[in-house]
């Protein structure tokens, strides 16, 4: 067929730009953070109906308005922070990265709510804001980090583990710190490709997470510290009096006295399934010692016979709660930020 | 009748270089046994702990 010379560099001008059109369509700010949404789409933070005080609410809205507006970015922010290296003053020694791949390629990567938080200044800016403002910022890391594992999901681990480890077990039970702090157990872990640091508190959300995980084709640990309430409020107050980061004694008790209920009902639903194990620590005793996950039945606070019921269970924790923070206020160590926090479900 | 509750649901097949679930957590859990306890005594430092989050 003959192409007349007038219309041969109108083609090729025509595909010159229908070349650049599609690299450009190629190179979008969601290659940052993997696949998954892409930035046509809509991102919701779901509305949990959290009683806030004014200021509260105040950030609540800021933050969440943000996360909706630009999840790419929020996203991109928490993979780089999670993958850069500081040195022990804190000063930033080997930048992190924004790829979701290239942070696989590193290592575990590790979703946490918590860590989360101190991507918003309205928070982290010092420990009267993290007292005031956990609450605030709840929503928008709880909908980060169901995002960020379901785009996880999607790729296949560079590493070749295609695993994902669940942490579980009452707050304060100091399995993260482990994780983070302790350079064997964080080579160990090296052989998880996800690592979703929680509690497992509500059975439905991790029954969802583990299913999502079996779907992708991927192997799942599901590793439980069981830390006596006891043991753990005193660590709890602890945290929130050196960092501001607060716990409420209903939420750490709910997580303790649901978690193990979590625990077995999930071992129950997937037993005999070679894609899924569990590993139960108990730390009762005086050393950490691995124990048959069934065993978890025995430590049971809602069989163990101390409490006549859930709500007598919390008023324990509370209680015990209430000792530290008078403990921490005899030593001087406590702010009035840090106590109005914690006293505001009371 | 085939039972669909979650015991019986076949997932997909996972492309892990471990055989199952758990030789994969034959690898994790051991050091976290050990370490836990180390972790309880640096827990008192945990304000000023390396923090990856910068916090």
């Amino acid at each position: 067929m003959h192409i007349s010379c007038k219309v041969r560099p109108l083609i090729r001008t025509f595909l010159f730009i229908t070349f650049l059109f599609l690299i450009g369509c190629s190179v979008t700010p969601d290659q940052q953070t993997g696949p998954g949404i892409s930035s046509a789409e809509t991102f919701h933070v779901p509305r949990r109906n959290d009683p806030l005080t004014p200021e509260q609410e105040k950030v609540r809205q800021q933050v969440t308005t943000a996360v909706e507006a630009d999840i790419i970015v929020y996203l991109g922010n928490y993979i780089e922070m999670m993958t850069e290296k500081r040195d022990q003053d804190g000063h930033v020694v080997k930048p992190g990265t924004r790829d979701l791949m290239s942070a696989m390629r590193q290592g575990p990567l590790v979703i946490s709510a918590d860590d989360m938080r101190s991507l918003f200044p309205q928070y982290a800016a010092s420990p009267a804001s993290r007292s005031i403002h956990s609450q605030s910022v709840h929503e928008a890391v709880t909908a980060m980090a169901a995002e960020l594992y379901r785009r996880a999901l999607l790729i296949d681990d560079p590493r070749g583990n295609n695993t994902v480890l669940f942490t579980a077990g009452g707050v304060s039970s100091g399995k993260t710190t482990a994780i983070n702090t302790i350079d064997e157990v964080h080579r160990a872990a090296m052989a998880a490709q996800i690592i979703y640091d929680g509690t497992m508190r509500n059975y439905e959300s991790a029954h969802r997470r583990v299913m999502m995980a079996m779907d992708a084709g991927k192997l799942v640990g599901v590793v439980y510290v069981f830390t006596p309430i006891e043991k753990s409020a005193p660590w709890l107050v602890d945290r929130a009096v050196k960092t501001g980061r607060v716990v409420q004694a209903n939420f750490a008790g709910r997580s303790h006295w649901q978690a193990q209920h979590t625990f077995l009902q999930l071992v129950n639903d997937f037993d005999g399934n070679p894609a899924i194990s569990f590993r139960l620590i108990d730390k009762s005793g005086e050393k950490a010692e691995l124990v048959p996950p069934a065993t978890m039945k025995a430590k049971l606070y809602s069989d163990d016979g101390r409490f006549k019921d859930f709500e007598a269970f919390i008023a324990y924790t509370k209680k015990l709660i209430r000792t530290e923070l008078e403990k921490a206020r005899a030593d001087g160590r406590l702010i009035p930020e840090t106590e109005a926090a914690f006293k505001a479900e009371e | 009748m085939e039972d669909s509750s979650p015991k019986q649901k076949q997932p997909l097949k996972p492309k892990s270089k471990f055989a199952d679930a758990d030789e994969f957590l034959d690898a994790v859990t051991p050091a976290l046994v050990n370490n836990l306890d180390q972790a309880e005594e640096s827990k008192a430092g945990e304000g000023q702990k390396k923090k990856k989050s910068g916090e």
